[in-house]
């Protein structure tokens, strides 16, 4: 009785796992593609760095990224693309057109070199997963070459 | 002469019996061992390891996540760092992707013997014929 309240216990308390050859495909494929739109949003971010009004927002633009959830026999999935809260870069320049009344201005909040470091790691995980998918496939090959 | 003979028949006929005894149960352990059935479990578990470590790694930049590791991969983790260091609460990619890496050889090796036993029992059934 006690070792079957154990086994309903484990079984409720963790997730439902992969099994199979196919669910690690499924699951490499999933982390291509969360690390594929890292690597997007962060591309966006680059290409916003001097944006000093966000037509969404009016505000300079805010850095945006990407929350990422574990799911289960999906793998990953994309939870939501969140904006960054930090604060904005402000200069002192009135004969910017975007000066406030004492003659300040807000640049975004993307870092740059954070970026860059940020983007370089989605790669490394892009890689991975690739390589991990790679090794998938191989080892489904195998598994057919039996029937040879 | 013929006395002779059902003598002799009758001399040889245990060896005969024992003889074919023998070779029946030679050819159940070679036909009927608990091998395939252990390769066949082994070869799946070597599937759910890879789909476990896969898993694992699609969710290295998941925040807060905590990787699922197995015994020995807990057990080689004590070996290199206390436990309760972040390596415990964070996936390892270097470990994951050694840790695939091992997993494929492992099921390489699992196929081939399964290939193999396969090979035997070929032969066994054609008795030696190539």
């Amino acid at each position: 009785m006690k070792k079957f309240l154990i086994l309903i216990l484990v079984l409720f308390s963790t997730p439902i796992l992969s099994q199979t050859l196919e669910d690690a495909m499924m699951i490499n494929t999933s982390g291509v593609l969360a690390q594929r739109m890292r690597m997007t949003v962060i591309a966006e971010n680059l290409a916003n760095l001097m944006t000093l009004k966000d037509e969404e927002t009016g505000l300079p633009y805010q850095k945006k990224y990407v929350v990422l959830q574990a799911a289960g026999l999906n793998g990953v999935q994309i939870q939501r693309v969140e904006r960054s809260t930090e604060p904005f870069g402000r200069y002192f320049d009135p004969a910017v057109p975007q000066a406030d009344e004492d003659g300040y201005f807000y640049l975004p909040n993307t870092n740059m070199p954070n970026e860059m470091i940020v983007l370089k790691h989605s790669e490394s995980m892009f890689d991975a997963n690739i390589n991990a998918f790679k090794l998938s496939k191989a080892m489904y090959q195998t598994s057919i070459e039996l029937l040879k | 002469m013929k006395r002779w003979g059902v003598l002799l028949f009758l001399l040889l006929l245990p060896s005969f019996l024992s003889a074919q005894a023998r070779y029946e149960s030679l050819f159940d352990s070679m036909l009927f061992t608990s091998a395939i059935p252990r390769l066949e479990e082994a070869i799946h578990d070597t599937g759910r390891r890879h789909a476990i470590y896969s898993y694992n790694l699609a969710n290295a930049t998941t925040p807060g996540f905590e990787p699922i590791l197995f015994e020995d991969d807990q057990r080689q983790l004590l070996n290199m760092v206390p436990e309760d260091s972040e390596y415990f609460a964070k996936v390892v990619v270097e470990h994951m992707s050694a840790k695939m890496a091992i997993n494929r050889g492992r099921q390489q090796a699992y196929y081939a013997l399964y290939k193999k036993m396969f090979d035997n029992y070929k032969q066994v059934v054609t008795l030696g014929k190539k």
